[in-house]
């Protein structure tokens, strides 16, 4: 079964889909992920957004998506893109979205897991959301 | 009025339609459909407006889909036509029953030329929504085209199921379906193959027209002179199979569309969006309905929104721009209050120019 990760960097959502075999191993799957671009934060935007958004979910069948929280203060807080973006995310009907603390997913990392190599760099994050619950679940 | 079950329809159909009666006044039957038969009318109890379409599955048991399987395609997308009912007629034939679209299909509204752009990818981005779904369920279409994707209000949905097939796992392709043969993709024509890209190609098509790209559906408009002329000369089916084997030598070139008939108002990134759809080679389309939706989602905020009004061109923004006559043209703007003529274009003669200085010009 696939795991869906989700981090949203700047106007970027990346999904990045990952699973645990049989052995314990997690594993990395390139050809289910996407990159989807807020391009525009008017109203056309976000409705264009939602709409990638929900083409890619229902051609992929995703049912759950573990999203990275995003920091509300501090030096490193999201801007007012990221909200759109979460919100939209959260709001899609067939999808069971859990937000999971950057701390959480840290802490289970530290404890072991051997992670797979995302195909590109900004995927790692996603990635870890993604393999936090593959391995949570259980594979 | 009288309804009568058309005399050639095959027995099948026409004992079935007898049945359904039961719950269905039926009071016309369409001539349009190409591959089964149409009928309409009423439910009995509900009152709804019904289509009754039979299609022949006979000759592909193997990737045929059950009338089960058809119905439960109602609840996977807003944009799947709804299946109401669905049975067998006979051996050879099925049917499913669905809501009658009052906005009717495609055809009409392709018929009146160019649709306006955010129209045009509106409706495609419907479709492409629409297929997400079958494609997720290892469905494809294979008969996308403008008479198969009816107006639900504003709303596209893809209809007619009599083509539809399950691609098994482990196939990336299974037979073409043998109906439009405009719109069968390249690879079809060369090695009757059909995948999840061919379902892409149809909808670059279908994308192509709505923007007033030029497919005539008269077959001789096809020929050259000559292929008319030897054509002419053979008998029945020959000069038919003669026809269609031209026409399958052109989709299987690449040379089905001509990017030239779009309009001006249909700028580079659209039309690069088309090829990429319709490219001969599958491999180079977009790998996924999902990806292409993804693009014109994209498109649709970069390009400007350029609609037909009563003889011009309207184009609505912050400062928005009417072009009327066919040359010399007559150029006007507003940007608050009424309509000022813009008499820095009208010294132009070639719309396409018009058209470029106005879309260059910076509207935030």
């Amino acid at each position: 079964m696939l795991f869906y990760g989700g981090d949203i960097k700047g106007n970027d959502l990346i999904l990045v889909a990952a699973t645990k075999d049989a052995a314990g191993n997690l594993h990395f799957h390139g050809d289910q992920c996407t990159k989807i671009t807020l391009l525009a934060s008017d109203q056309e935007g976000v409705k264009a957004f939602h709409k990638s958004l929900e083409g890619f979910v229902t051609a992929h069948g995703i049912t759950a998506v573990s999203l990275r929280a995003r920091s509300v203060g501090g030096p490193y807080k999201g801007g007012p893109a990221g909200f759109k973006i979460e919100t939209i995310v959260q709001m899609l009907n067939s999808v069971r979205v859990t937000i999971v603390s950057p701390l959480t997913i840290s802490a289970w990392a530290k404890k072991g897991a051997t992670l797979p190599k995302p195909k590109f760099t900004y995927q790692q994050q996603a990635l870890e959301a993604a393999c936090f619950e593959a391995d949570k679940a259980g594979g | 009025m009288t309804f009568e079950i058309p005399a050639d329809w095959p027995a099948d159909v026409r004992e079935k339609i007898s049945t359904l009666s039961e719950s269905i006044e039926f009071n016309s039957t369409s001539t349009n459909g190409q591959n089964g038969y149409v009928a309409f009318g009423r439910n009995r109890i509900t009152n709804a407006d019904v289509a009754v379409k039979f299609y022949y599955w006979g000759g592909e048991s193997e990737f045929h889909l059950e009338p089960k399987t058809l119905t439960s395609l109602s609840s996977a997308s807003p944009y799947i036509l709804k299946v109401w009912d669905a049975g067998y007629a006979g051996d050879e034939w099925a049917y499913y029953v669905t809501p009658l679209c009052k906005g009717g299909d495609l055809e009409g509204l392709i018929a009146a030329g160019f649709c306006g752009t955010k129209r045009a990818i509106e409706i495609c981005s419907d479709v492409l929504h629409g297929l997400c779904s079958l494609h997720q369920r290892r469905f494809i279409h294979r008969d996308l085209k403008p008479g198969n994707v009816y107006l639900d209000g504003k709303k596209g949905v893809i209809g007619d199921f009599g083509s539809i097939a399950a691609l098994p796992e482990g196939k990336d392709t299974i037979p073409a379906s043998k109906h439009s043969l405009l719109y069968r993709p390249p690879e079809s024509c060369a090695s009757d193959e059909y995948g999840f890209e061919g379902d892409i190609y149809q909808v670059g098509i279908l994308l192509y027209q709505l923007l007033g790209g030029r497919l005539p559906y008269d077959e001789n408009e096809w020929l050259s002179d000559a292929q008319k002329s030897h054509a002419a000369s053979l008998s029945c089916p020959e000069d038919r199979i003669y026809i269609d084997d031209c026409i399958k030598q052109i989709i299987a070139k690449g040379k089905l569309l001509d990017m030239s008939s779009l309009p001006p108002v249909v700028d580079e990134r659209m039309r690069r969006i088309i090829r990429k759809a319709t490219n001969k080679d599958p491999s180079k389309r977009f790998k996924s309905a999902s990806d292409f939706l993804a693009k014109l989602s994209e498109a649709k905020l970069k390009v400007r929104d350029w609609l037909p009004q009563s003889k011009m061109l309207l184009m609505r923004d912050r400062t928005s721009y009417r072009v009327s006559g066919d040359g010399p043209f007559t150029v006007e703007k507003r940007r608050t209050g009424g309509w000022k003529t813009d008499h820095s274009l009208s010294e132009l003669t070639q719309l396409n120019e018009i058209i470029r200085i106005i879309e260059d010009r910076p509207q935030r």
